[in-house]
């Protein structure tokens, strides 16, 4: 009977597989954006217990970079380069250069607390500072004005075009961006799973003080930890660009407050949590769009997250921590 | 070595920071603000826009007419509307950018309102900067007239707008919202075929300017039987992927957005026809930038005309490309608020003294038998605009350019 009910609230457009599988994609490719974004919280809160609340300004001057480099280049509609050497070349730019402003706020901004013992709030307020000022610094530097990447200009407009396989309809610019975060967080998983880094990595997050001892440079795992997680936000910076076009300097803040209820409901400090997270709260979003509201997707969003953590505090994937007496 | 790398930092951000002061200093170009009271000898008025920011196309648009303006009044040049035998005070701008902020807008108010010889303040440019800024200047006894902001509200006070702006101090030399939902409503069904029954998908952009414009728009299109898809989405929020899917999935044979970012039309737009949607367009003012949209058949309905088109003013438009480069057409209403303000100063100071509130009170004295715009020009009591242009509908051309197709 409900279900009945349920049925006669749709549209019978919003019934349709081909409407279900769109909003799927949409929903995946927006969720891979959140997903890249969220693992550099939760890499960097699982080692530090950090919140680290400048990493959505790293992904806006990632989206920058590539910006820069896609318009050095001649834009998308002339590029002087093969569309594939540009979409590198972006990448590569943005990823190296957002992870180098990662290890530079690192090194500045919280290195210096965390050798002074600083109470937990202090880095917290400090990453809001590097926040606010990296804002203020690209709104002054590149302008508050919405710099376009005009996806629909590249290669003529064929990689913004939707193909169909059957009931299936998918853009190659949606594959782009789904295919690079899966083959990014592919990576991730066995630079932590299967190097020594990455095992030093986990050490470190497991207990700080005691991968010290152990002969771990601490130091030098938090600075790899925060030029891999930068990157990552670069790389999701650039896919933003390409995938939404537009990008300004509060596009990072946006994105950013998702990606972090993202890494909060896969739980935090959960690489896979984060991915899921991540995934999870773009097809919430593509959903509450295509089946309910516009008005409502952040309602409906947040609604989850507390709804979730209220049934489960410490998200998906998310551990307990242990009563220390 | 501790202290010399904390010096170290400390220069580092020291040095940013004066790098990113003369930078915001420059691009500003605001004047510095004097301490002298008001004068007849050469009047100073506030200048506000949005010249910075995702709105700044306009707000330059809008600088430069008013300092074309100045300039011609100063010299005493011709100016449509303004009588040979007026004694025009000379005038002297401040300017200030708003960057269509409503916080930045207010700060703005405060320091033109401590500023004893601002008589009159041209702006703000957006609905929402006058209602945070619009209550500073009047507390101030300054009158101020607006080239754009269009939202019913400010001029009615049985609204929470109306109520702080308060009438006798804002102003505008453009109509309002209620025109332009009328106007792009009656375009649609009437000229673009609409039928009752059809879909029509309207979009806001979770702002003070597009929410209330696009609820009465779609009180309009219901009452013509249409069905209406209400949408809503914040501008910061850039991801129209499903909204797309969604306007093409039910059949809308149109969409009609309203926001203050251009680009974002651009991209709604790319991603609609990237879905296949075949429909019409229609955005409003807030999209008029031939910059950053441009997607071929798109429609967008403005307040301004086309002032290319205005035979009168060829010299004055060629005048304005030759120091400024091309008009998008949007600052040409600025020009005639600034043109209300000069006249209603000249007024005031015909016994050698002035008060900002004989500015006030001349301002709705100004009669302009004919303005840059091509109408006559006179305020209601209510501070809205008497005569002027209604809304002008543009269509954007396979070369990007925007072409009148049906003037206002």
């Amino acid at each position: 009977m409900h279900a009945l009910h349920l049925v006669g609230y749709f549209e019978p457009f919003q019934l349709t597989w081909r409407y279900l599988f769109a909003q799927l994609v949409a929903g995946l490719t927006l969720g891979s954006l959140y997903a890249l974004m969220a693992l550099g919280y939760s890499m960097v809160y699982g080692i530090l217990k950090l919140l680290n609340f400048a990493h959505g300004e790293v992904f806006m001057i990632g989206s920058y970079i590539g910006y820069f480099v896609l318009t050095a280049l001649g834009g998308s509609a002339n590029p002087s380069v093969p569309v594939a050497l540009l979409l590198v070349l972006m990448f590569g730019a943005a990823m190296i250069g957002s992870g180098v402003l990662g290890v530079v706020v690192e090194r500045f901004a919280y290195r210096p607390l965390r050798r002074a013992h600083a109470p937990r709030i202090a880095p917290l307020i400090s990453a809001l500072g590097v926040s606010f000022c990296l804002q203020q610094l690209a709104s002054i530097f590149f302008t508050t004005q919405y710099k376009q990447y005009d996806p629909f200009g590249l290669s003529g407009g064929t990689l913004t075009t939707p193909f169909s396989i059957g009931a299936f309809q998918i853009s190659w610019m949606q594959l782009i961006v789904i295919l690079t975060a899966a083959f990014l967080m592919v990576v991730l998983t066995q630079l932590v799973t299967r190097t020594q880094i990455g095992r030093a990595m986990r050490a470190t997050s497991y207990d700080l003080e005691a991968a010290a001892m152990m002969g771990i440079d601490v130091d030098r795992v938090v600075v790899f930890t925060f030029f891999v997680g930068s990157a990552l936000a670069g790389a999701g910076g650039v896919m933003n660009g390409l995938y939404l076009s537009n990008t300004f300097p509060l596009v990072g803040f946006n994105v950013g407050l998702i990606a972090f209820t993202a890494a909060v409901v896969g739980g935090i400090g959960s690489i896979p949590g984060a991915m899921l997270g991540g995934l999870a709260i773009g097809l919430a979003k593509a959903f509450a769009i295509g089946y309910w509201s516009s008005a409502y997707q952040d309602v409906i969003v947040f609604c989850i997250l507390i709804v979730f953590l209220l049934i489960r505090p410490s998200g998906i994937f998310g551990v307990p921590a242990p009563e220390k007496v | 070595m501790k202290k010399l790398r904390a010096v170290l930092g400390a220069a580092i951000v020291l040095g940013i920071a004066a790098a990113a002061a003369s930078v915001a200093g420059a691009k500003t170009g605001s004047t510095a603000v004097t301490a002298a009271g008001p004068s007849c000898k050469k009047a100073t008025i506030g200048v506000t826009g949005p010249f910075t920011g995702p709105a700044a196309s306009a707000g330059i648009d809008q600088r430069n007419w008013a300092d074309l303006f100045v300039s011609y009044w100063n010299s005493g040049k011709p100016i449509p509307g303004t009588p040979k035998s007026l004694k025009r005070v000379k005038l002297a701008e401040i300017k200030a950018d708003t960057q269509l902020n409503p916080q930045v807008a207010a700060t703005v108010a405060v320091q033109l309102r401590a500023n004893k010889a601002v008589l009159a303040v041209v702006g703000f440019s957006g609905s929402q900067e006058n209602v945070a800024g619009g209550p500073i200047l009047r507390r101030g006894g300054l009158a101020f007239v607006s080239g754009s902001a269009t939202r019913a509200s400010l001029t009615d006070p049985s609204t929470p707008d109306g109520h702080v702006l308060s009438n006798g101090f804002f102003h505008r030399v453009v109509p309002n919202d209620n025109a332009q939902a009328a106007v792009d409503v009656t375009f649609l069904t009437k000229k673009l075929g609409i039928k009752a029954g059809e879909t029509v998908m309207t979009v806001d952009q979770a702002e003070a300017y597009s929410v209330p414009l696009i609820t009465l728009a779609t009180q309009l299109l219901q009452k013509a039987g249409v069905k209406v898809d209400r949408q809503s989405q914040p501008a910061t929020q850039t991801d129209f992927t499903s909204l797309a899917q969604k306007a093409v999935a039910e059949g809308a044979k149109a969409v009609m957005f309203a926001g203050q970012v251009a680009s974002n039309a651009q991209l709604f737009l790319q991603q609609l026809k990237a879905d296949g949607f075949n429909g019409k367009w229609i955005s409003t003012d807030g999209t008029f930038d031939s910059s950053k949209f441009t997607v071929p058949g798109a429609y967008i309905s403005s307040f301004s005309l086309d002032v290319h088109q205005v035979k009168a003013d060829a010299a004055i438009v060629a005048d304005f490309k030759k120091r400024y480069g091309d008009t998008i057409s949007f600052g040409a209403p600025t020009w005639v608020a600034t043109q209300m303000i000069a006249h209603a100063i000249s007024l005031a100071c015909a016994d050698g003294r002035v008060t900002r509130s004989e500015v006030r009170a001349d301002l709705n004295k100004v009669k302009l038998s004919t303005s840059l715009l091509g109408r006559p020009i006179a305020f209601q009591k209510s501070g809205d605009v008497q005569g002027g242009i209604s809304f002008t509908i543009f269509q954007i051309g396979s070369d990007g350019k925007y072409n009148v197709v049906q003037p206002g």
